[in-house]
């Protein structure tokens, strides 16, 4: 999708919702709340990223001393902006070499990290009240396991960063403490040949402390990733956003089709998509199923269950209910396929093989809602 | 899907040690997949193996990154 897109699309719902509310003209009228609401919200989200650049023009990278660590104001009122939309390139941290404690010592620790600003952030609060190093390498604000993933995070980039500072800064044969997220990209080989003593951390900064206080420091061999109730309500909250944010669209479309003549634009289904991209991730353990489709089908059907007995009891149309139980059933496949993105648990092989079974099904599935929709012809 | 080839294997155990998710382990001086169902498919035991004895179809388990890579066959861009 062009980068224009979802804040063109933002724009517009607000308009509109401003519209509705100054002219009265309906269905604006009666939706302008929820349009100036949600566009709004969008485009505040929206506004980190406004200043992004890419990594080659951004950093001159001047400086050949290493420079003490500190997030400014105006870097920590981002960090929360940052986490919800923690999945798109936003904000970055300069890359270099930096200094935590009164002044530079080439015995300490050095740690490695991407220049994803909650990455940075992370670090410096496990290391708070210690004096340790810390190389920020060019991942173009990305997380390093994503970083790692697409080859950013590397060995080369590594030795790119170290490269502008003098040896003698570094010390005999200096110590990197790599981040275990970031092997996918780091050949281990590679560093070790320039002289480099690296050294596997933590797959978690929370975990730097102990690990730092073990010495002679050891790799953490059987660290691993527990994709755990912390992890993934983390994700919850920038998916949900995310969803919310695709809902909008679909409804501004029926608002116009509203206009046009057609049945009432469902606000309902923001509630639906609302409780669908919190109950999966925070339930997701639970849900049966070992595929991300196939625990989507289970809570969207137990999702649609719910709708039609209340729609039964509320007397509504039973188009309309068909069509809110077949939408929540495709939201529920759409919302599981999404999270193997967020996830720390997919297997590409396995997403790949899922992604072509699913997708066209959940297509069907969301085309049969549109259609019953339209022919259920709930008065506006 | 990862894949050993167990002859080529010096028993190094780099792979155990660099694997994010505990799936392999070092049996008898070789790298066996003990937990081949956690697999993520990162590559880091691959990228990391000296004798070139894992193979790994590496990719990003994620569905906007296979739409853009494997579907529209677009850059890949950032992780996903």
């Amino acid at each position: 999708m062009p980068p224009f897109v979802p804040p063109l699309l933002a724009v517009i719902a607000t308009l509109l919702g401003v519209v509705g509310m100054w002219t009265g003209v309906e269905p604006l009228a009666h939706s302008a709340a929820w349009l100036i609401g949600l566009g709004g919200l969008a485009l505040v989200l929206m506004a980190p990223t406004a200043g992004f650049l890419p990594s080659a023009a951004r950093w001159a990278r001047g400086g050949t001393e290493p420079r003490p660590l500190t997030l400014g104001p105006g870097q920590l009122a981002k960090a929360p902006l940052m986490w919800l939309h923690a999945f798109r390139r936003s904000y970055a941290v300069e890359p270099g070499l930096y200094y935590t404690g009164g002044a530079w010592d080439p015995d300490t620790p050095l740690l490695v990290t991407g220049n994803y600003l909650l990455s940075v952030l992370a670090v410096l609060r496990a290391v708070e009240g210690r004096s340790v190093g810390l190389l920020v390498v060019d991942t173009d604000g990305i997380n390093v396991w994503c970083a790692a993933g697409k080859g950013r995070f590397s060995a080369d980039a590594i030795l790119l960063e170290l490269d502008r500072y003098d040896d003698a800064l570094l010390g005999d044969s200096p110590r990197l403490i790599l981040p275990k997220l970031g092997l996918a990209g780091v050949k281990l080989k590679v560093l070790r040949a320039m002289g480099l003593r690296p050294v596997v951390g933590p797959v978690h900064a929370r975990d730097l402390p102990a690990f730092l206080d073990d010495t002679p420091l050891k790799h953490r061999k059987t660290d691993r990733v527990l994709f755990g109730w912390r992890a993934r309500a983390f994700c919850w909250m920038p998916g949900l956003l995310q969803y919310l944010g695709y809902a909008g669209a679909a409804l501004l479309a029926l608002l116009g089709i509203e206009a046009l003549g057609g049945p009432a634009a469902p606000i309902r289904l923001l509630g639906i998509v609302a409780w669908l991209g919190t109950a999966y991730p925070l339930l997701f353990p639970f849900i049966p199923g070992r595929r991300f489709a196939v625990k989507g089908l289970w809570l969207g059907g137990a999702t649609a269950a719910l709708l039609v007995a209340a729609g039964l009891l509320a007397g509504a149309g039973s188009l309309l209910v068909a069509s809110a139980a077949l939408f929540s059933v495709a939201a529920s496949v759409f919302v599981g396929l999404s999270f193997t993105g967020n996830s720390a648990v997919s297997n590409y092989s396995e997403v790949r093989t899922e992604i072509a079974r699913f997708l066209p099904v959940d297509v069907i599935l969301f085309l049969a809602a549109f259609i019953t929709f339209l022919f259920s012809g709930a008065p506006a | 899907m990862i894949r050993i080839e167990t002859e080529r294997c010096n028993g190094c155990g780099t792979c155990v040690l660099v694997c994010p998710h505990g799936v392999l382990e070092l049996v008898d001086r070789k790298a066996t997949l003990s937990h081949r169902d956690r697999c993520i498919e990162c590559g880091a035991c691959q990228l990391n193996c000296a004798p070139g004895a894992m193979y790994v179809t590496k990719g990003t388990g994620c569905l906007v990154a296979i739409i853009k890579e494997d579907i529209l066959r677009l850059q890949p861009q950032g992780c996903g």
